[in-house]
């Protein structure tokens, strides 16, 4: 029993963490869609059109996943839908990379063209997968303290804390 | 019927709780995301246009747009500078560039140091960037260059459809048929194809790039001081 309290503790910190970066990535870019748009057409992926819709929608749907896990509401797929965006953000600075591209990720507001000696696409990875590890936990520890909702396992209704 | 249904109590702790699953709640936010997405975009397309009254006098404009692979200058005939400015109207860091550097260039071209030259080019977003230089050169044939660019950079996040673009000309008082017409018909796109073959045989790599006296300036003289100090060496 002293195992598992533990481990809701650090499932806690993993919520937080993992919710409080997407809320606040989503904020910083939600005001302005024009420059969301353009981040995401830096990385060339999407064709024409599409680069609007996700510099629109990535945005509100980050600080929904956020905000879930931050008051701990459906951890698991939230953790699950945060951690397929991780996936998503690391293949897309990594073909950035191999592709020699120079661009700002745009995680957090901002983004398209640096300077070629500007760019920080290893500091981004690493960010993301330690993003991604903590979405990994999540997803096998979703029970937590102080979360809105009890363990998903359990149908009591009976709050983890 | 149901009005009749007696109720009998349940032992609370055998009832089976009746439980949103959590699969629904984030199918419901994805929906309440797109639903809010869709809002700000209509709200880009369809906010009024408000134009701010800098305060700022605007510049004669010396060379209007229309010669092809020149830009649009403005300012006072005779300065002993001339700054080139190439920017795209969707570019975020040309707008942040006006935002911080403004000021300051506008300072210089209206105290007769320079002269600037608007270079405006459209590769930043293929889908707006051309609609807006366009408009933008319309509103330089009406001698309102500097104030039609700081009407479009000082609302960034706006989606300037053509009906926004010619409220905005409205606001700045252009209001003839002329201009909507060149609004509406894209009329510059010849002239603005050769601005953007002059910058490319000028070597220019992206937006915003400033040129004191023809020699291109680095990142970090993007500055007000940067600029003041390029255009003062040049004395």
């Amino acid at each position: 029993m002293i195992r598992q309290a533990w481990l809701a503790w650090v499932s806690l910190v993993a919520r937080l963490a993992l919710g409080g970066v997407m809320l606040v990535a989503g904020a910083l870019k939600v005001a302005d869609p024009e420059v969301a748009a353009q981040a995401v057409r830096a990385y060339e992926l999407l064709p024409s059109g599409f680069d609007s819709i996700v510099g629109l929608v990535l945005p509100f749907l980050e600080i929904a996943i956020g905000l879930l896990l931050i008051v701990g509401y459906g951890v698991r797929p939230a953790a699950a839908v945060a951690g397929v965006f991780m996936v998503v953000f690391i293949a897309a600075v990594s073909s950035a990379w191999a592709r020699g591209l120079a661009i700002d990720c745009g995680c957090f507001g901002g983004g398209g063209q640096v300077a070629p000696g500007e760019t920080k696409y290893l500091q981004e990875i690493l960010r993301d997968v330690g993003l991604l590890v903590l979405a990994g936990w999540l997803w096998f520890s979703p029970r937590s303290k102080f979360a809105l909702e009890s363990d998903p396992h359990v149908s009591t209704g009976v709050t983890a804390s | 019927m149901s009005k009749t249904q007696s109720k009998t109590p349940v032992n609370p702790l055998l009832q089976q709780k009746r439980r949103i699953s959590p699969g629904i709640v984030i199918v419901v936010l994805v929906v309440l995301a797109i639903i809010a997405a869709v809002g700000v975009d209509y709200w880009r397309k369809h906010s009024k246009v408000e134009v701010s009254a800098s305060g700022r006098p605007e510049p004669a404009v010396i060379t209007g747009p229309g010669t092809n692979g020149k830009g649009v200058t403005v300012g006072k005939a005779g300065a002993r500078a001339h700054i080139d400015l190439y920017l795209d109207f969707r570019c975020p860091h040309c707008a942040d560039l006006e935002e911080k550097s403004g000021p300051t260039i506008d300072k210089l071209v209206e105290d007769g140091t320079a002269t600037l030259t608007y270079w405006p080019l459209t590769f930043v977003n293929p889908d707006a960037s051309p609609r807006l230089a366009n408009a933008f050169a319309a509103a330089a044939a009406n001698g309102k260059a500097l104030s039609y660019a700081d009407g479009m950079y000082g609302d960034f996040s706006k989606a300037w459809t053509t009906d926004q673009l010619i409220q905005l000309g409205k606001q700045l008082g252009i209001d003839d048929q002329k201009f909507q017409a060149a609004v509406n018909d894209n009329s510059y796109q010849g002239w603005l194809d050769s601005v953007a073959q002059a910058a490319n045989d000028r070597k220019v790599k992206g937006t915003p790039t400033v040129f004191v006296n023809d020699k291109m300036l680095t990142g970090d003289q993007l500055t007000p001081e940067g600029l003041e100090k390029a255009v003062g060496a040049t004395s």
